[in-house]
């Protein structure tokens, strides 16, 4: 089944080389693959035909956009004056049907702004949130929100908790995902007064697996399918595990290079060495979703490098893949 | 002090031609939320609007779709312009129908249907000319309680909307509504303006209407809201989705009390007041019942603007 993917190719930080530089293997891993790249045509078309041979480029359909959403702009400024935007455009091919799901590597106010006014919510969600898979000891786990909504009520955290349960089970197939409610201990007196209303409404819920609280390393020792929290935790949560993934990295290569025994250590097991690199290196866990939109958004981090851009894209793929199933069983 | 957000939601008469066209300009995503309510209603909303004419924009059946449709629509561009969820909500009469749409207690499409039923249905539950509504201005609620309740001999008659201390509309019977003026000029109200309404909204004459509506409202499904809305009956929250159905069919035959409504937002500690929909008279009684409650709008995009940079959250 075709499957079609719209870019924002102008979001990121680092440019349209970057995005264009990272469809190259996932149009050739996937032959049904076709996207749409939203940008500058001049500028897409001259990237793309020096970056992309013949018969892949042939799958790449440019769409002129003139404008582009800047880091800076307010949600608002962004619905004001944007409509024309490589983002705006992008979202819209989701919206009328032409995309199957869209990324863009551009400013997460505006991708919101846009989402919510352009696809809508879901019934029953107030607000999007953002989500993504955390490596675990076990399989991948589920995060939400990571910073869509910094304030949340009881209500919106027990939206977030519907919302990740049903992506669990559709993307990753599990059929009742174990959701959790991050907090600083597992004791039901432990927590600020919004964990504790939450935990009453998430108790209530008979249509949700909810297995009570969990602690910030509970994450990573995969004691959760799905872990919900609001975006101001969230974030923080993500961020202080992105940094101590590089302080790893970083320490473990300064100790590699330390002597000559260690380097013939790490040229031997170098392969082994960069398995563990990838399973542990934030970048490679880049493409966050945007959940409870009718439509499939993803965002890239900002300042994604080629390969980090590329692991989005896949989740982009991965994401609609799962969608155009459901739809078929439908 | 901690700031704490509520928004309130307007009802009838708050409309007007031409009103949101400014923000429409500026924010086309606006004009979505229209678009789904006129395919939902068969009838061209913006249009309606936009050229009038302000007769038809008045015709009850038309008012209360186009306001629930208004408030929604500032609603949603308030969450995509990443505006602050408020923590509590209230609306005057058929605002509450916005509120709980906004508080996702109901879909968006059927209040749509009900509150166009509930307009005509309220419409005909009298014949014209036999209902009257007046405003009294500047006399205490019990006189105006004691004036309908002598008046209450020539027809029925009854204090309907608490909408601030010294703002008070009565309803009922023609007859009886013009005693009851009499009465409480005569017991020192400032004045007493009989309204432009061809109904006896929120009367026990609307009864018919609620026997007619409840059918619509047991068919729909009420889910618990994600934001409290306090109901105008009582002036107290429901959190309970099977009971809200029947508050809001009470809700037509009995008073709104306003000023219990503002009040319950301040006692729960709510000291801004947001007003989404058009217009600005939610805003203007906010102040006379209580001078400390903050108020700001959200129908044209300066105000729009100054609110979102007030109470941003992301």
């Amino acid at each position: 089944m075709r499957l079609t993917i719209s870019i924002d190719a102008m979001g990121g930080d680092l440019g349209p080389q970057i995005v264009v530089a990272a469809l190259e293997e996932p149009l050739k891993n996937y032959p049904n693959l076709h996207l749409l790249l939203f940008g500058d045509h001049k500028l897409l078309t001259s990237l793309i035909s020096s970056t992309l041979e013949a018969s892949l480029a042939e799958r790449v359909e440019i769409c002129h956009s003139p404008t582009i959403v800047n880091s800076a702009d307010k949600p608002s400024a962004v619905l004001r004056s944007y409509g024309d935007s490589s983002m705006a455009m992008a979202i819209k091919a989701v919206a009328d049907g032409t995309a199957d799901s869209c990324i863009s590597g551009g400013n997460t106010g505006a991708l919101m702004a846009i989402g919510m006014s352009t696809l809508g919510t879901l019934p029953n969600i107030s607000r999007p949130a953002i989500c993504a898979e955390i490596p675990t000891v076990n399989r991948n786990c589920l995060l939400l929100d990571l910073g869509a909504n910094v304030d949340c009520s009881a209500q919106q955290l027990h939206q977030f908790a519907t919302l990740g349960a049903e992506m669990a089970t559709r993307i990753q197939k599990i059929k009742r995902p174990r959701v959790k409610l991050l907090n600083l201990g597992t004791e039901s007196l432990k927590g600020n007064t919004l964990v504790k209303q939450t935990d009453d409404l998430l108790r209530t819920d008979s249509t949700l697996n909810y297995q009570g609280y969990i602690e910030g390393h509970g994450i990573f020792a995969g004691e959760a399918d799905v872990v919900v929290c609001d975006g101001f935790s969230g974030n923080i949560a993500l961020k202080v595990s992105e940094g101590v993934a590089s302080l790893i990295a970083h320490r473990a290569r300064q100790q590699l290079l330390g002597g000559w025994l260690f380097r013939l250590l790490a040229w031997m097991f170098k392969n082994r060495l960069s398995q563990f690199r990838q399973s542990i290196d934030p970048a490679l866990h880049n493409g966050a979703l945007l959940l409870g939109l009718k439509g499939t958004l993803i965002k890239s981090h900002g300042g994604a490098d080629m390969s980090a851009f590329r692991a989005a894209l896949e989740m982009a793929i991965y994401a609609a893949e799962s969608m155009q199933g459901l739809e078929s069983e439908n | 002090m901690t700031k704490k957000l509520a928004f309130v939601f307007p009802g009838q008469g708050s409309q007007k031609v031409g009103m949101l066209s400014e923000l429409a300009v500026a924010y086309p995503s606006l004009r979505e939320t229209f678009d789904e309510a006129s395919e939902t209603l068969g009838y061209d909303m913006w249009q309606l609007i936009q050229q009038g004419p302000q007769e038809d924009l008045n015709l009850t059946e038309r008012t209360q779709p186009i306001l629930l449709a208004s408030s929604v629509a500032l609603w949603r561009l308030w969450q995509s312009c990443c505006g602050a969820m408020p923590e509590l909500m209230a609306g005057h009469s058929l605002g509450e129908w916005s509120a709980l749409v906004c508080s996702g207690a109901v879909q968006f499409t059927d209040a749509l249907q009900i509150v166009r039923a509930r307009g005509q249905y309220m419409q005909q539950a009298v014949p014209l000319g036999e209902g009257a509504m007046a405003a009294i201005i500047g006399l205490a609620d019990d006189k105006i309680i004691d004036a309908c309740a002598q008046a209450s001999s020539l027809g029925v008659v009854d204090a309907v909307n608490f909408n601030a201390p010294g703002q008070v509309v009565i309803a009922g019977s023609s007859s009886a509504v013009e005693r009851a003026i009499e009465l409480c000029k005569q017991a020192g109200a400032k004045r007493a303006l009989p309204l432009p309404v061809s109904a006896p909204f929120h009367t026990s004459l609307m009864r018919p209407a609620v026997d007619q509506l409840s059918e619509l409202v047991d068919a729909i499904t009420f889910s618990a809201p994600s934001i409290p809305v306090v109901h105008n009956v009582h002036g107290k929250v429901e959190d309970d989705p099977q009971k809200i159905g029947s508050l809001m069919l009470e809700q037509i035959y009995h008073p709104v009390r306003w000023v219990d409504c503002i009040n319950y937002l301040s006692d729960s500690g709510v000291t801004d007041l947001l007003e989404c929909g058009p217009g600005r008279v939610l805003s203007g009684l906010a102040k006379r019942i209580n001078r400390e409650l903050s108020v700001s709008a959200t129908d044209d995009p300066e105000s729009f603007e100054a609110s979102l940079q007030q109470f941003p959250s992301c």
